[in-house]
């Protein structure tokens, strides 16, 4: 009996040794691994939101639109709901099955599509453009589980200047990776100004905070919206670009392989940057971004090289302005030097002779420059290879000045650097001391190791222009309400040219125009004084390239530019008459010349 | 007879009181764990604060029904009661329709009853009303371990153990066939988890004498039913262990170094409840257990010397034949029974089920100390706990009110058992005693299977946690069991 009573202290025992385990592992559970419950509960139940933010217009110098934004939608799709005749679904969305059941089998895979849930509407066609959706939206919404969401896309109402203004893409993982600002579902400037400006442009995206149910349907603002921020939207940009310039522009190098930059001397502001051959940048916007893509990039023309401020070629004669400069700044000749056209030196066409040195600008002669150049060198001390040697060093202090042989710092990523040829480079080429001279020349007329972007060349334009300096070109003038100064040293550049000695040069290249046997005279603009000097680009691979470096009007100058036309033949032909119709169109907002701008929109050259 | 006047007097309001308490708290963890911020209002039927609050009103009533009649008469209309829950229990089978996986819901008018609910109740009251009337206290089976030692050597020497005449029919058979039968009952009602409930009447027995080495071996055998589950790879590992236990049973004159070494297992299983269960580890706490074991088989004097070959190779051969019986048992289980068996073990983790329990102990666990406050719970609102008014409801307890909620809770149901216990101890009458120690044991089994369930260390087994979870039926079948006690203990006067 007693035994049996004591029995009693056993279920005390082992009832309370139960409760003291289960408090235990509460204290376990709530408070030492509280972190952890809190984080997953978390995970599991709050939903974060983005709102995106409005990515920032740009507009030209005059305030019309470049970029803007519209409204396309995202066809969304409810798992569950989802029942449709596939068929009549695909072809009503223009896709085939077999693209179909790729989505769907791609929205159902968690390890891509991370948030899926059945009872969550997710992406199925990203970014259709309003215009097709319009064509659909009656169709589309007779589908159970269908349903749309509306977000922004890029839009260019006039389809000018796609490879300045660049494009936006998804991002990818090495952007995610990078910079914690951007989730998945996010689009960035991928070239252009888009990508230079992108952190401008961009805003600060706004983001909701939902309680979410099991079924993951949102119940209530987790914390009462405590947590919640709005978008801000990016900035808008003011570019520096004329739009009808640029357009205008991208009309008369239609049919054409080169580029144009025009930039207004006063202030380094790029006023038209044309690629040629350029697209509408409208296509890489939306759903067709990819297949549209593909297209350009495949293209032979290389239709997505930004040429203006990437392809690197020989100068040509327009750099005959700068070795007058150098030659004048170092007192190695004066506006009547004169030297013989000696066609033994090298090539040179019939003309007057002999020449004084703006008559020599005037007729692109080459063998003056060979002259004038071999006196810069050796500065009469002829044969002296020390001499010659330093003299080149001398010449490309010169040179360097003018922003050549190094990105100018546009504010574009992918500038190049170009080529001034040094003693160096020659050493390399021919050997230490196995080159003289000779075998050097042709830098003097701007062929052979010598290269220049064509934004070099029309900053060249800007230095003549300016009679000695120039500001870093841009292209971006305004960010959201703030002005970019430009005067200040960073963005001021002076060339080691005395400003006395432009006049000179000034003549001939007004000469190069105005005067019989100037190189473009074809190119005269009535009532307008243009100063410019032609160029051929010498193409082992074929025709040679066109060139014309000018600025107008010639007193108080408005405007600077380089045109360079691929395989076009002589600077007088093609080149030439593109600048002196682009300056009549800048200076004077029409053209009149309708039959010269006919003639040059119709030359093909590839 | 002069106490009965005084019928208030008598009664333990200490129970009560923990019982309304309980009720209360139950009740406002409903309303949070249902909460609908378009109809908030507590006391609107549509509701289930307001059908609980409801129901709460109609177990008072029921509670003081029983308190008003005479324990007497309770005594003598127990068969009739459990013959016709019974009854109401294989009507439902045959009849009713099936919700969920089972047929346990009898409808009468608008109403819906749970019987398996009410038989807890008369199953307890038909037992302590047959066990008052025929244990004989000089016939108890007082057998301990040393005695089962006893057993196992006379047995593996060839030599009887004992004879059927030992078996008192009416003293060891009947009371196990009374709690059987509802049983059976409820299995065929689909609804393991109520009779699992039932296991709680051995803690009964045991303290009745009815089973004492039954009681002992069983125990055993579910230890190493566990071990087996849990450890398939290691199962000569666990019979080398089972054989370990029977050798010091058998062997040691004291049960100190047998107990030592249960104790040592049941010490690093509640390690591994607490802090969460992993395969890995599970390997090495067997390790560990067995090379104490052998540690202890060689440390103790001339331990080898006494051990017979026949009890090593007899225990040996009993234990594995064991170990294959449980493993073919499992694999008769239905798959989702064998995933919940598995889950809780630590052997998979199966994404449907273990959804479930993490996202319970999610809500417990981000309640941290103090709880996300009444209303404030992420987890409750977005009802991401299924069931949570019901079988979860000790999760909205977790996340709203915190570890103080959750202890505070467990405490005033340590309370209400040990006073059960306390209670029945003092009664007169045998029929109280046991009564009394029915009630504890069913309360207690609730609590440990609901609440270990939602802190996980309970296989997921839907039964609901006594005067809190959403439902009539329970609610009432918890009043009905507690009140009959308060009754009995009100009146222990009476009864010489
Ligand atoms: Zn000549």
């Amino acid at each position: 009996m007693a035994k049996l009573e004591s029995r009693k202290y056993h279920i005390y025992l082992l009832f309370g040794f139960f409760f003291i385990v289960y408090i235990c592992r509460l204290f376990y559970v709530q408070i030492i691994e509280k972190d952890f419950f809190v984080d997953r509960a978390k995970t599991d139940s709050v939903d974060k939101v983005v709102e995106f933010p409005v990515r920032g217009n740009i507009y030209d110098r005059n305030g019309k639109v470049l970029v803007q934004n519209e409204i396309a939608y995202d066809v969304m799709l409810t798992m569950r709901d989802f029942k449709v005749d596939t068929l009549k679904f695909c072809a009503l969305l223009k896709i085939d099955t077999s693209e179909f059941r790729l989505r769907l089998k791609n929205i159902k895979n968690k390890s891509i599509n991370k948030g899926y849930s059945s009872r969550i509407p997710q992406v199925f066609e990203s970014l259709m453009k309003s215009e097709n959706f319009g064509r659909i939206k009656e169709r589309l919404f007779n589908y159970k589980g269908v349903s749309v969401k509306k977000r922004t896309v890029r839009s260019y109402p006039r389809p000018i200047a796609a490879h300045v203004l660049g494009h936006v893409s998804k991002v990818g993982p090495r952007d995610l990776n990078r910079d914690q600002f951007y989730i998945p579902q996010d689009y960035r400037g991928s070239s252009g100004l888009e990508l230079f400006y992108e952190k401008e442009l961009r805003g600060t995206k706004g983001w909701h905070h939902y309680l979410k149910n099991r079924h993951g349907k949102y119940i209530s603002k987790y914390l009462s919206g405590a947590l919640d921020t709005t978008p801000r939207p990016g900035n808008n940009l003011k570019s520096t670009l004329d739009a009808d310039l640029q357009e205008y522009g991208e009309l008369l190098m239609t049919g054409k392989i080169g580029s144009v930059v025009a930039i207004e001397p006063s202030t380094g502001e790029i006023l038209a940057m044309i690629n040629a051959p350029t697209y509408d940048p409208n296509l890489l916007v939306g759903g067709e971004y990819g297949a549209n893509y593909q297209r350009l990039a495949k293209d032979k023309k290389k239709i997505l090289f930004p040429r203006a401020i990437q392809s690197r070629q020989p100068p040509g004669s327009i750099v005959k302005t700068m070795q007058s400069l150098i030659s004048l700044n170092i007192g190695v000749a004066n506006e009547y030097t004169s030297f013989g056209c000696n066609k033994k030196l090298v090539g040179c066409h019939d003309h007057r002779n002999p020449l004084t040195l703006p008559e020599a600008v005037q007729h692109s002669c080459n063998p003056y420059y060979y002259n004038l150049v071999k006196k810069i060198f050796f500065k009469g001390r002829n044969g002296n290879m020390a001499q010659l040697r330093r003299g080149i060093d001398d010449w490309e202090k010169y040179v360097r000045s003018f922003g050549l042989g190094d990105p100018l710092g546009v504010d574009l990523y992918g500038e190049k650097d170009g080529n001034v040829p040094d003693v160096k480079e020659y050493d390399q080429i021919y050997g230490k001391n196995r080159w003289n001279y000779r075998t050097i020349y042709s830098i003097s007329i701007g062929q052979g190791e010598f290269s220049l972007t064509p934004i070099q060349m029309a900053n060249l334009g800007v230095i003549l222009a300016n009679k000695g300096h120039y500001y870093t070109p841009h292209l971006i003038r305004e960010i959201g309400d703030e002005k970019l100064v430009f005067a200040d040293s960073n963005f001021y550049h002076k060339t080691l040219i005395d400003s006395s000695h432009f006049e000179i040069v000034h003549n001939g290249m007004q000469w190069v125009l105005e005067r019989p046997g100037g190189t473009a005279g074809k190119s005269r603009l009535e009532g307008v004084t243009i100063c410019g000097k032609t160029g051929t680009s010498q193409n082992p691979h074929g025709d040679d390239h066109s060139v014309f470096m000018a600025f107008a009007p010639r007193h108080n100058p408005k405007i600077a530019l380089a045109v360079f036309v691929e395989n076009a033949g002589g600077g007088g032909g093609t080149a030439a008459p593109i600048a002196s119709l682009m300056i009549e169109k800048y200076l004077k907002r029409k053209v009149e010349r309708l039959k010269l701008e006919q003639s040059m929109v119709e030359k093909v050259f590839y | 007879m002069k106490t009965r006047g005084n019928i208030l007097l008598n009664v333990d309001w200490v129970l009560i009181g923990v019982y309304l308490a309980l009720c209360l708290i139950g009740v406002l963890n409903i309303y949070a764990a249902d909460f609908n911020p378009l109809s908030s209002d507590f006391f609107n039927l549509e509701n289930r604060s307001g059908k609980q609050a409801l129901w709460i009103g109609a177990s008072l009533v029921i509670g003081i029904t029983i308190m008003s009649f005479d324990s007497k008469f309770f005594k003598s209309v127990s068969p009739i009661i459990f013959v016709v829950v019974c009854l109401s229990q294989v009507v439902v089978i045959l009849f009713a329709e099936e919700v969920n996986g089972a047929r346990a819901w009898l409808k009468i008018g608008p109403f819906k009853l749970q019987p398996a609910e009410f038989s807890k109740f008369a199953t307890a009251l038909f037992l302590s009303s047959y066990l008052g009337t025929f244990l004989n206290e000089k016939n108890t089976d007082e057998a301990t371990i040393e005695e089962i030692g006893k057993g196992m050597r006379r047995f593996f020497k060839g030599k009887k153990v004992f004879s059927l005449s030992d078996i008192d029919i009416l003293k060891q058979v009947v009371p196990i066939v009374i709690v059987f039968i509802p049983v059976i009952l409820i299995m065929l009602q689909n609804d393991t988890g109520t009779a699992l409930v039932f296991g709680a009447f051995f803690f009964v027995f045991y303290r009745e004498g009815v089973i004492g080495r039954v009681f002992i071996i069983g125990l055993l055998a579910i230890v190493l039913a566990i071990i087996t589950l849990m450890f398939d790879k290691h199962v000569a590992f666990t019979a080398l262990g089972v054989l370990a236990i029977l050798v010091y049973s058998s062997f040691i004159k004291s049960t100190s170094m047998a107990l030592f070494s249960i104790g040592i297992m049941i010490f690093l299983l509640v390690c591994k409840a607490i802090f969460g269960w992993s395969t890995s580890l599970n390997t090495y706490m067997l390790w560990g257990w067995i090379s104490i074991n052998t540690v202890i088989l060689i440390i103790v004097p001339d331990l080898w010397k006494r051990i017979e070959r026949g009890v090593i190779i007899g225990g040996l051969i009993l234990a594995l034949g064991y170990v294959g019986i449980i493993g073919k048992a499992y694999g008769v289980l239905q798959p989702h029974q064998k995933e919940r068996i598995e889950i809780l073990l630590g052997k998979k983790h199966d994404k449907t089920v273990s959804f479930q329990t993490d996202q319970s102990l999610n809500a417990i666990g981000s309640g941290g100390i103090s709880g996300k406050g009444f209303l404030q719970g992420t987890h409750t609102k977005g009802k991401w706990v299924p069931e949570q008014s019901t079988d979860y409801i000790f999760c909205t307890v977790g996340e709203e009110w915190g570890f103080i909620g959750t202890t505070t809770v467990l405490i005033l149901f340590l309370i209400l058992i040990f006073r059960l216990i306390q209670k029945a101890e003092r009664q007169r009458s045998k029929m109280s005693r046991v009564y009394g120690y029915c009630v504890a044991s069913v309360l207690f089994i609730h609590l440990l299977i609901n609440i270990g369930m939602t802190i996980q260390i309970m296989p997921v087994i839907g039964i609901p946690l006594p005067f809190f979870s959403y439902g009539g039926s329970s609610l009432f079948g918890f009043t009905a069991l507690l009140f009959m006690f308060v009754k009995f203990d009100s009146q222990r006067l009476d009864i010489l």
